[in-house]
């Protein structure tokens, strides 16, 4: 019955990676009632499992479908453990990222990737939506000093919407530096409008996001 | 004789694989950019929803550009908004777009039976008039395009896309039964636009792109609904995929469909080596750099590189961004021309 703090990390792990909420479920909930600090639990249960999804998306070894089951799994578990942890573990100010879906774009599912691998890697994240007009992006960013703001866009007639906001960033909120990605666009485009990064994918949008934060 | 070929012939030689006397250059995708909007007084969004305006725009795109075929609609929303989901009007320079699902969460409701008056909902009859007109006004000589959202689309904007790519795995026979429906639909809507007049159908299915789902879904799930599509469909088709759908182009080569057409993601001589001419190659001028943002110069030379790698139809890689400029569109024109020293 008493299952040693790894076993328990590893199984939170393997629940997440398999997609099995009510198995991460019960398994944070064993943690909270064996005493496990709900922190470690995050970290080295659902954030490591997350962290394998990461690697097997990058490696074309799991799809949207699967990663978004993992979703919903490690989110099961982080809601019980959550409202556990200690104070401490969550005063620290982690940079708050702006993200939401170019205007006249109604295709989410890529921005859902990339703001619950930037939520795993524990940055503050404001979720805009989908089909974001140009002014609401600046205004959430300057509302919430945001250090980033991460666009996407699935379809080529949506994607000129995206340079607008990097006007508007420049004259509103210059300390701002904005990341694209989506299907239709590439790095050469990401330089020619201007913005300081693209993600090719969610991990790699993860990867730039914390070099243009660290910065 | 090859050499008195009209645009229609050739178009439909060349996505079938015939001889033509030079490829053809033409969008399967979206025609509607602002220039021409201006030239015609034809714009969005009311080119969306008036036969005359969608029309209009249409010719522009070959009187103007000199692309060879007349296109609509302009967006991927008909099919959907006659379907349930509620669209946004768009604007000028926004295409519509999806604002609701009308079956979201109710896993049993599936609809089994396309609707009986399915050509007189939302804005199907404003496309068939469109096409009607695009036939009765020509002489016949320009090959009609009409496109629409293909089933892996409508299927997962019924439902709410992320609900779908759930349940393809947790609900797959829910899912299965989906796309069914939807492939159904498809068929239908497909066939009135024959009917109506329209020489190809482009079969826009952005969602099945391998950035979303994986190569054994398309395989298991999509494969085999386009198969049976090309077998019910009265006539030829391209498909469209957005993306890099190099992990897919043996399964692409399969679908039964005239052409696929390609984006510049994926790499024309290698979509052609592994097509073995089983399917055709429309494509791959880079829509959201070259002919969106480059200068003339670098779309002859782009075009000029699909050319030469084989592309049976020289065409923008997807949907033209509404404010690309009409030089750069032109262009793809010049380099065919240039390429055969007309
Ligand atoms: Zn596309």
């Amino acid at each position: 019955m008493d299952m040693d703090k790894e076993t328990l990390f590893k199984k939170l792990a393997d629940a997440v990676i398999d997609g099995d909420e009510d198995e991460t479920a019960r398994l944070a909930q064993e943690a909270l009632d064996t005493g496990i600090d709900p922190y470690d639990a995050i970290m080295q249960g659902c954030n490591k499992g997350m962290a394998e999804v990461s690697d097997r998306y990058e490696a074309k070894e799991m799809f949207v479908p699967e990663i978004l089951l993992s979703a919903d799994a490690m989110y099961a578990a982080i809601d019980i453990l959550r409202p556990h942890l200690k104070v401490d573990d969550t005063v620290a100010k982690p940079a708050t990222i702006i993200i939401g879906v170019a205007q006249g774009d109604i295709h989410d599912i890529g921005k859902n990737l990339v703001k619950m691998m930037l939520d795993v890697a524990g940055f503050n994240i404001i979720d805009v939506g989908r089909d974001v007009p140009v002014e609401t992006f600046v205004e959430k960013a300057v509302e919430h000093n945001a250090k980033l703001v991460a666009i996407s866009a699935l379809m080529t007639t949506s994607m000129m919407n995206m340079e607008p906001v990097i006007e508007g960033l420049k004259e509103q909120h210059s300390g701002a530096k904005t990341i694209v990605g989506g299907a239709p666009i590439s790095q050469d485009f990401a330089d020619n409008i201007g913005a300081a990064g693209y993600g090719k994918d969610a991990v790699a949008a993860v990867r730039i996001a914390k070099k243009l934060t660290e910065a | 004789m090859v050499d008195t070929m009209t645009q229609k012939d050739r178009l439909i030689a060349a996505i079938r694989g015939d001889d033509v006397d030079i490829t053809p250059v033409a969008s399967i995708t979206q025609t509607g950019i602002e220039e021409l909007m201006d030239a015609t007084g034809a714009a969005w969004p009311e080119a969306h929803r008036d036969p005359e305006k969608m029309t209009a725009l249409a010719r522009a795109a070959y009187d103007i550009i000199g692309f060879e075929g007349l296109r609509v609609p302009y967006c991927l929303t008909v099919l959907l908004e006659a379907l349930g989901c509620e669209v946004t009007e768009g604007s000028k320079t926004r295409q519509p777009s999806i604002k609701s699902h009308p079956y979201k969460k109710e896993s049993e409701n599936i609809p089994a039976e396309v609707p009986d008056d399915l050509f007189e909902r939302g804005r199907i009859p404003v496309v068939l008039e469109s096409i009607r007109m695009l036939a009765r006004d020509g002489d016949g000589t320009v090959p009609i395009i009409a496109g629409a959202e293909g089933p892996i689309t409508v299927a997962s904007d019924l439902l709410e896309v992320t609900t779908f790519m759930k349940w393809s795995i947790k609900k797959r026979d829910v899912i299965e039964r989906y796309v069914d429906y939807a492939t159904d639909v498809v068929v239908e809507y497909a066939n009135a636009l024959f009917d109506a007049g329209a020489d190809v159908f482009a079969l826009l299915d952005p969602v099945a792109s391998p950035d979303l789902l994986s190569p054994r879904d398309f395989e298991r799930l999509i494969l085999p609904r386009y198969q049976d599509m090309s077998s019910r469909l009265n006539g030829d088709v391209v498909l469209h995929i957005c993306g890099d759908v190099t992990a897919i182009l043996p399964q692409l080569a399969q679908t039964g469909f005239a052409a696929i057409s390609i984006e510049e993601k994926t790499d024309l001589a290698e979509a052609k080596r592994a097509f073995q001419n089983k399917t055709r190659i429309v494509g791959n001028v880079s829509t959201s750099q070259t002919i969106f943002r480059g200068t003339p110069t670098e779309v002859l030379d782009e075009s000029a590189m699909a050319l030469q790698k084989g592309t049976d139809v020289l065409a923008p890689g997807c949907g033209l961004a509404p404010t690309s400029p009409v030089d750069n569109c032109k262009a793809m024109v010049i380099a065919r021309n240039d390429y055969y020293d007309l």
